[in-house]
Order: structure tokens, then sequence, then C-alpha cells
């Protein structure tokens, strides 16, 4: 009873000041609105890389290829195409307007059309790394096959390189195709009367016809790759079983749990500093049960904590609260188990609240960052995972991973529950041998 | 104004840093700690091979064309190829894509060589994210690889066979010349060139590397974050009567405002000049070509985190007030202005919150600097947006702390 009395009396002490409490609450909503926003999600709809920024310059190009070429880019659904000249394109990526500029050689067309080689430049804005190098991919993926294609083509019909030297055409494909249709079609029907443009046409109808031999070869291919893009996938609400939410809440909810829970601890600094943890040591009741009076009390706040957010996070952002209704369960009462015998220790070893003020918010940062608040776990290098496994995040975050974003029941992932439990217990053990060896050295008085 | 009192204001605040050693940690070394563990979860200051993301490969089919694919894609600067001793469902390596644990998986099917060297058909199943950069590079490699084996197959396909070959009609061929082929894969004739604008071009800086984010980024955000956890001093001096003290001296209420302001900037200032300097040599950060642009976005930036810290200080009614909505303003100004992670991956609206918030402009300016190589003249939209928020912020703070003291 005595212990009961001791932990009520901690517990309304610690949600005494109810805005700091209210804190606590709402930044992880917050924080986890914020990731849902930028990385996507629920009523903010696609995250993540919006339609990229492209600058394209290719003047010479005939205003039909211009078109197609604007055209294609845009449905690739990665770009926003602006047509620029060279000196604006440059400008628009030196200013951060444009993340790439992909620019053609002033005479792309005609070179294209006599075989000659081109060099297409991807400029790239040093500040914009990602997107621009989104679109150096997608660009290199659309000319590969163009390349796959010519080499098929000119390896099968070695013949109709007419870029080949000793090539003697008489009158070029770009003549023959130059200006408007109306000029393309009198020259056609003139072929009929003269031989020049008769060969010409014979050619451009050769190279067609293998052309469209090969375009019905090439469409049956011996190795498929099936791409399926995950983020674009997410984005049409296509993977209905994705909710980062699920990833998000869990990791802000543990960060905030410990500051939750520092202060808590931290207020065994304070009754020494006002004397009312001398008075208690001086009544009937047991040190060990002041000790764990304030452990409990930091525990069950920390437990009230995560079980609102979790609550509020299923109504607000639909996050799964796990198979069954006893595994998060679990996980939320074993994390903050550990939590308050962390921070009781700290306060304990500490020599006063300013430190362990300092101390603990350094400890909490650096789990954070191992633990997998930040970056998921598995996202991690290797030695950064061994090193995480310190952190008393790692493994709550992996136990709520599990039941939360997984749906993996806790009889199924039973590893960070034994972490979770063990670390209790050894942490409880230290406090307990620590605290009665500061009351016998009259540390606490 | 009475200079001396706001001197020994200043000196009170760095006197109380210096007594405080813990405070130094906060200061230094957690700045310095956090740039180099970022560093290296976003791939940096590390060895590449074991940091870069994952490809993980399913393999049914260990024959010659799997091997051939596998070679294709190993040994990129992007990403690593991890062949997965067992093999996983789809549906669960779909997961681990869309969350973000892994940059792509790939299937290889069971026989796959077997059905290449035949000619048949055979589905190579690919889950990436086009958000990706790394996981964009396993795209184009892997479709490189492909489109390869099937423009030669399909090549062969058309070389004219018995009776047809006798008289080749004209879609068809006499041969398939490969030696041709691989010179023309080897060699295209329409090429892409691509190059990086701006300083990295020149200087050979590394600049599309992530610590060129995360250094200053880290240097922002602790600098913020110590001012706004220095709020509650302004709360304690007010609790223990000090502040009482003061305004029965012979100083002002400017005095006291304008004391704790410079006070507060000045550890700024120190703060962030010697993370930038140790930024500098021990992870060979670059901060551009504009030395006085570099100097004006930290004095603007410090002067904002000090007259914000004020103004927490004089509307919190206790320390852990003070202290838990310092720690969710900083949050989530990093958050949002894009201290965490670049604002150039999120999504076009939160890019525009992000800019208009001090932490995202002076982020912004930093990677205009460092990799833009932009100049003064070219960032003085951004710092006029800071100029701005540093005077409605001190107006704000004046009036604040001026209504404590008044009380």
């Amino acid at each position: 009873m005595r212990f009961i009395a001791i932990l009520r009396k901690d517990l309304k002490r610690m949600v005494g000041d109810r805005r700091a409490f209210a804190v606590n609450l709402l930044l992880p909503l917050l924080l986890t609105a914020i990731m849902g926003a930028s990385f996507g999600g629920g009523f903010f709809g696609k995250g993540g890389i919006s339609a990229i920024p492209v600058a394209l310059v290719a003047a010479d190009l005939p205003p039909m290829l211009r078109d197609r070429l604007a055209e294609g880019l845009e449905e690739s659904g990665f770009f926003d195409v602006t047509w620029a000249d060279s000196l604006d394109a440059d400008r628009m990526v030196r200013q951060g307007e444009a993340a790439a500029a992909v620019v053609l050689p002033p005479d792309a067309g005609l070179r294209f059309l006599d075989g000659a080689d081109i060099s297409v430049a991807v400029w790239k804005d040093p500040a914009s790394p990602l997107k621009a190098g989104i679109v150096e991919q997608v660009l290199t993926r659309g000319l590969v096959r163009y390349q796959a294609g010519e080499a098929a083509y000119l390896a099968l019909w070695p013949d109709d390189d007419w870029s080949a030297a000793g090539s003697t055409e008489e009158f070029s494909f770009q003549e023959f195709l130059s200006g408007d249709f109306a000029d393309v079609w009198r020259r056609w029907r003139r072929a009929d009367t003269d031989p020049v443009l008769a060969e010409t046409r014979a050619r451009i109808t050769r190279v067609m016809d293998r052309q469209v031999a090969l375009s019905d070869a090439l469409s049956s291919q011996v190795v498929v790759v099936d791409a399926q893009d995950q983020a674009q996938a997410a984005g049409a609400g296509e993977a209905d079983d994705l909710n980062l939410y699920n990833v998000f809440l869990p990791g802000f909810a543990v960060f905030f749990l410990m500051f939750s829970v520092a202060a808590g601890a931290r207020d065994l600094h304070r009754e020494k500093v006002r004397g009312t943890l001398q008075r208690q040591l001086m009544g009937p009741v047991k040190p060990v049960q002041i000790l764990l009076g304030k452990w409990g009390s930091a525990a069950l706040q920390g437990m009230f904590m995560l079980t609102v957010l979790f609550l509020l996070g299923a109504t607000l952002f639909q996050v799964n609260l796990g198979p069954d209704p006893w595994s998060l369960l679990v996980i939320i009462i074993l994390t903050n188990t550990a939590t308050a015998g962390l921070f009781l220790l700290l306060a304990l070893v500490t020599p006063n609240e300013k430190t362990m003020d300092n101390l603990s918010t350094v400890i909490i940062l650096v789990f954070a960052l191992l633990g997998g608040t930040f970056v998921p776990i598995d996202a991690m290098p290797a030695w950064m995972q061994g090193v995480g496994q310190v952190a008393l995040n790692y493994w709550a975050n992996l136990g709520f991973t599990n039941v939360v974003a997984k749906n993996i029941p806790l009889a199924e992932a039973t590893l960070p529950v034994v972490v979770l439990g063990w670390t209790t217990l050894v942490l409880m053990a230290a406090n307990i041998f620590i605290f009665r060896f500061r009351l016998r050295r009259g540390g606490l008085g | 104004m009475n200079p001396m009192v706001i001197m020994s204001m200043v000196r009170l605040r760095f006197t109380r840093l210096l007594r405080d050693r813990s405070g130094l940690v906060w200061l230094i070394v957690m700045p310095m700690v956090f740039s180099f563990l970022m560093g290296n979860l976003l791939g940096d200051w590390s060895d590449q091979t074991t940091n870069l993301p994952r490809l993980v490969v399913y393999a049914r089919d260990a024959g010659p064309s799997a091997e051939a694919l596998l070679t294709a894609l190993d040994g990129n600067d992007k990403f690593r190829l991890v062949r997965a001793d067992s093999i996983v469902d789809q549906e669960s390596a779909r997961l681990a894509v869309e969350d973000g644990r892994i940059t792509a998986a790939l299937f290889i099917p069971a026989r796959f060589s077997a059905a290449a060297a035949a000619g048949r058909s055979s589905e190579l199943k690919l889950y990436y994210d086009s958000d990706r950069l790394s996981s964009q590079t396993v795209r184009t490699l892997l479709e490189k690889s492909a489109l390869k084996v099937n423009a030669m197959a399909s090549a062969r396909s058309l070389v004219a066979t018995g009776a047809a070959a006798a008289a080749v009609p004209v879609d068809s061929a006499l041969a398939f010349d490969e030696s041709r082929f691989d010179r023309l894969w080897n060699e295209p004739r329409v090429t892409l060139e691509a190059v990086t604008l701006g300083r990295v071009a020149e200087g050979g800086l590394n600049l599309t590397s992530s610590s060129q984010h995360v250094g200053p980024a880290y240097i922002l955000f602790f600098v913020l974050m110590f001012m706004m956890v220095s709020a509650k001093d302004i709360v304690q001096e007010r609790e223990q009567r000090t502040l009482a003290r003061l305004m029965v001296s012979r100083a002002s209420s400017l005095d006291l405002v304008l004391g704790f302001f410079a006070g507060g900037m000045a550890i700024g200032l120190v703060q962030s000049t010697i993370l930038l300097v140790l930024n500098s040599l021990a992870f060979g950060l670059d901060y551009g070509d504009s030395p006085v642009g570099l100097i004006l976005v930290i004095v603007l930036f410090a002067a904002i985190s000090s007259a914000a810290s004020i103004l927490l200080g004089s509307l919190a009614r206790s320390g852990a007030q003070a202290d838990g909505l310092g720690t969710a303003l900083t949050m989530v100004l990093a958050a949002l202005g894009g201290l965490w992670w670049p604002l150039e991956i999120v999504p076009e609206f939160m890019q525009v919150i992000g800019r208009v918030l001090p932490t995202g402009q002076a982020i912004t300016i930093f990677h205009d600097m460092i990799g833009r190589g932009h100049v003064l003249a070219d960032i003085l939209p951004l710092l006029g947006g800071l100029a701005l928020w540093f005077v409605v912020l001190m107006i704000l703070a004046i009036a604040g702390l001026r209504r404590l003291i008044a009380v």
C-alpha cells in the first residue's frame, strides 16, 4: 500500500505540468504528419519526387520532332519540360530553376539523318543531385534502346551504314526529307521520273522495311524485365497495404517518450534538492519502495503517453495496432519499463539535474540516430546496425516495426521482447544496488 | 542604452556557459557526432561498398546468363548487389522496397539460363523505387543488359536460313555480324554526356555527396537547438528573481533585451564558427566562393535564433514548458525547412513551406553557395528573407520581454 501511495504521489507530480505533457504528446503526431506530407501517404497524397523541371535545348530539330521529344519526356511522368536556348538553360540549371538541361547539338536533326556521331549533353544542377541523377538515368534508358536497335540494324545490314567512309550517295536522306510534308510528297512523286530521286526513294523504302522488320523482331523479347515502380504504386494508391505512418509514428513516439520519461526520472534530483527525498527516507517506507515508485510512475506516464499516441495515430493516420490486442500492449509496457530503468540509472549516477538534463538529451539523440528513429534500421550500414543494438530505441523500434508495420504477432518475433525484458531487469537491479550503495554512503542526503 | 550593462550580460552568459562543461557537449561535440553519423547513414565518409543501398537478388538460377546479368550489376558506385541466401516471396520484397529498407529487389526465375540459350522468353521481376537514384540506376543497368541480349536474339532471327537464304528478302539479312554489333554497342553513335554545372566541374569537389548537406544542416540545427533550449534561462531568471534584481539596477528594459539578445547571438556566432572550421578540417567541407555571404547567413541565423529564444523565454511559464516548446519548435523547423533531408526530395507544396521558413532559407543559401557557386548578389533575396524573419522575431521578442519586465 505504501508503494502504491508513493507511486500515486510521483505520478501526480509528473503530470502536474500539463503543457509539457501535451507537447510530448503533440510533437510526435506533428512530426509524423510532416514525415507523411514529405514522403507520402494518407490524405497528403503522393510524396517524394514531383515532376522534375527540365530545360530542353533542341532549336534545330524540326517542329514535329521537337514536339514528339517534349511529349515523350513529359509522358514519362518524371519531367516538366521547358524549351530554352543554351544560354537560358545554363542559367536555369545554375539558378536551380531546372534540375537538369538536355542539350541537343545545333545540327542534331541533320547529323542524325546523315548517320554522323551525336553527343546529347545533360547539364546537371550540383545542388539537386537526386533529381538531376534521375533525369540522366531515364534519358540513358531511352537512349540505350535506340543504341541497341541501331547496333542490331547495322550488324545485319552493314551496307546501309551511310556514315561509313566511301558512301557515294548522290542525294542524301536529309535532302530528300527536307522542307514540309508537301515538299517531301512532291519529291516522292517525282521519283517516278527522276532516277536519282528514285534511287533515294528505293533506299528509304528498303531501310523502312528493314526497320519495321527489326522493330517487330525486337518486340519478342528473350529477357523480359518487368519493372514495378513502388513509388508510383504508392502514389496511385495501388499499394493499399503501404502506410508509412506505421513506420514513422512508432519511431517518433519512442523518441519523445524518452524525453518524457527522462523528465520523470529527473524528479529524483528535484526531490533531493528540496529535501523531500530525505523526509521520505526517514518515514516508515522502505528505500527500495521509493525507488520503485519513481520507476513505476515514470513507466506508467510513458505507457499512458504511448497508448494515447497509438490511439490517436490509428484515428488520424490509420496506424495499424497490431495483429492482436496484446502484442502492441506488451511492447509498450516493456519499452517503458526499460526506458524508465535507464533514465533512473542516469538520475542516480549524475551529480545534479542540469548534468542529467544535458546527458539524457545526448543519450536520447544518439540512441535515436543509432536506433533507427531517423533512418530505418535495415537501411543502415552493417557496422551501424551492430552498434545500434546497444541503443534501447533499436529494440523498441524493432518490436514496434514487427507488430505495427509488419503485423507480426509477438509470439513469432520474440527477440525484442526478450531483450527489453532483460534490459529492464538488469537496469533495475543496477538501480537498486546503486541506490542502496549511495544511501549507505550518505550520497542521497 | 548602456553598453556596459549589455557587455556585462554577454560576459555573464559566456561565464555560465564555460562553467557548465556539459553545455559544451551540446555546443560542439553533438553537432560533430551528428554530422559524422548522418554522413555515414547517407553514404559518405566511410567504406563506400558496405554503405551503399542494397539491390537484393533472389536468383533461382545460377547459369551463365544469370551470372552475366549479375556481373553487369556488380561493382556499381550507386548500389551494392546482395545475393540473398534464401528466396523470399515477392510480396515481402516489394514491401522492403516500399518502406526503403532496400533500394530494389530482383527475381531471376528458375531455368533462366536454359531459356535464354534456347531463345525462349523468360521474365525478370524488378521491384524498384523511381524516387531513388540508386534504384533508377539498377533499372537502367538491368534494362541495358536485357536489351543487349534481346537485340542480338532479335537480330539473329532476321538472318535468312534455308530456302530464303538463296534470295534474301529485303527485310532479312545474309548474316549477323556479332563483332560489328559489339563494336557499335560499346561505341554507339548517339551518346549521352552528363556534366554537373557549378563549382563541382571546375574544383573537383565532391559536391554531390550528402556531406555537403549534412554538415551545414547540423550546424544550423544545433545553433537553433542550443538557443531554443537556452530559453529556459530567462524563465529561471524570472523564477529566481535575478531578473527583478537586474531591473532595479541601472539597466533599462532596452539594455536587458539587448543584453539577452547579444549574449545569445555571441554564443551562436562562436558555436557556428567553431563548427564551420571543424567540419572543414574533419570532413573537408567547402563553403563556396562568397565569404561575405557565409558570414551574413551565419550572423542572420544566429540573430534569428537568439531573438526566437528570447521570445520563447518570455512566453513560457515554466522551465519544462520552455524546454518542451524549444525542442518542439526546433524539430518542426528542422523537419519542414530541410535540415533533416534535402528539400528537393519532398513534394512541391512542402518545398514552398520549407523555403518560407528561416531554416529552409539558410540551408538553401548553403546549397547555393556550395554547389552552384552563388555569390552575394545571387543569395541576396534569401538573405533578405532571413533579415525579415529577424526583424519580426526581434520586435516580438522585445515586446514579450518588456511585458515580462513590466509585470
